[in-house]
């Protein structure tokens, strides 16, 4: 993956991996998705980036789940964060086909 | 896919003090401790499902719920009470070097917290062969900066025939 981010107006761009952007789609206001002709995701913008941040994962060069990673809510002094920790946090997530154990 | 982390020695901002794979994790809301359940260190796995891997594309997924759980620091010299955000990568190394899996997201620091603790929830593990695999954690301190590997997390996976 590659990861641009530009300061000035708070945008990150993740090239999954190279290739010619047939279509964006817009998820929601601040994400849009990069489609091949194929239909497969080779890029992810974000706008307001520090405003919305997104775990992506990747296997090889293919897209295989994005989240919303969830802020922590206590006050305490150990902040943390979540990803995954429920499916409502993901926006995208493909079902594997590759081999899968018996 | 990159599996080369390049640029810089050690980060400036923040340090990771441990982390670990494990099955479940739980945090003690009252006292704000975090139990680790089941550490995995190794992987029991058929002797077909690399066999699978490699008659498919050199890759299997087997369906496991684990956690990737990370405790990071700030570095003492800087400021608590200054808000820290940088971008983390889990990369999922094979035991021929190459990076299989990865994962980005950011991490931040809220102003006046010392201490991050930050627990990825995985469903999937990704395999090629068997051998030692390595969960490296790499951390990018500015966009214009390179991945820093600040700690690597071995994990075996073993044929079982």
């Amino acid at each position: 993956m590659n990861i641009q981010y530009d300061s000035s107006s708070d945008s990150k761009y993740v090239q999954i991996r190279k290739g010619k952007i047939d279509s964006t789609k817009k998820e929601f206001d601040w994400l849009m998705l990069d489609y091949t002709h194929e239909g497969e995701i080779i890029g992810v913008e974000i706008l307001d980036a520090s405003k919305h941040p997104i775990s992506i994962t990747t296997i090889g060069d293919r897209l295989l789940e994005l989240s919303v990673v969830v802020a922590p809510k206590s006050e305490s002094d150990i902040a943390y964060n979540e990803v995954n920790s429920d499916d409502s946090n993901k926006i995208f997530a493909m079902k594997p086909d590759f081999a899968e154990a018996a | 896919m990159s599996k080369k982390t390049t640029g810089g020695t050690q980060p400036t901002k923040v340090q990771c003090v441990w982390g670990h794979l494990c099955s479940l994790t739980s945090i003690d809301q009252e006292r704000n401790n975090v139990s680790l359940f089941n550490v995995i260190e190794q992987l029991n796995l058929p002797a077909k499902l690399f066999e699978d891997a490699k008659k498919a594309k050199n890759v299997a997924i087997i369906s496991l719920n684990y956690e990737v759980v990370l405790n990071f620091r700030r570095i003492v010299s800087i400021d608590v009470s200054d808000p820290i955000g940088v971008e983390m990568k889990l990369s999922l190394i094979d035991p021929t070097g190459k990076a299989i899996q990865e994962t980005i997201l950011p991490i931040a620091f809220n102003p006046g917290s010392k201490r991050l603790r930050t627990r990825v929830r995985m469903k999937t593990f990704t395999l090629t062969t068997e051998g030692d695999y390595v969960y490296r954690v790499d951390i990018k301190e500015t966009p214009e900066s390179d991945f820093i590997t600040v700690l690597n997390i071995p994990i075996e996976a073993v044929s079982k025939s």
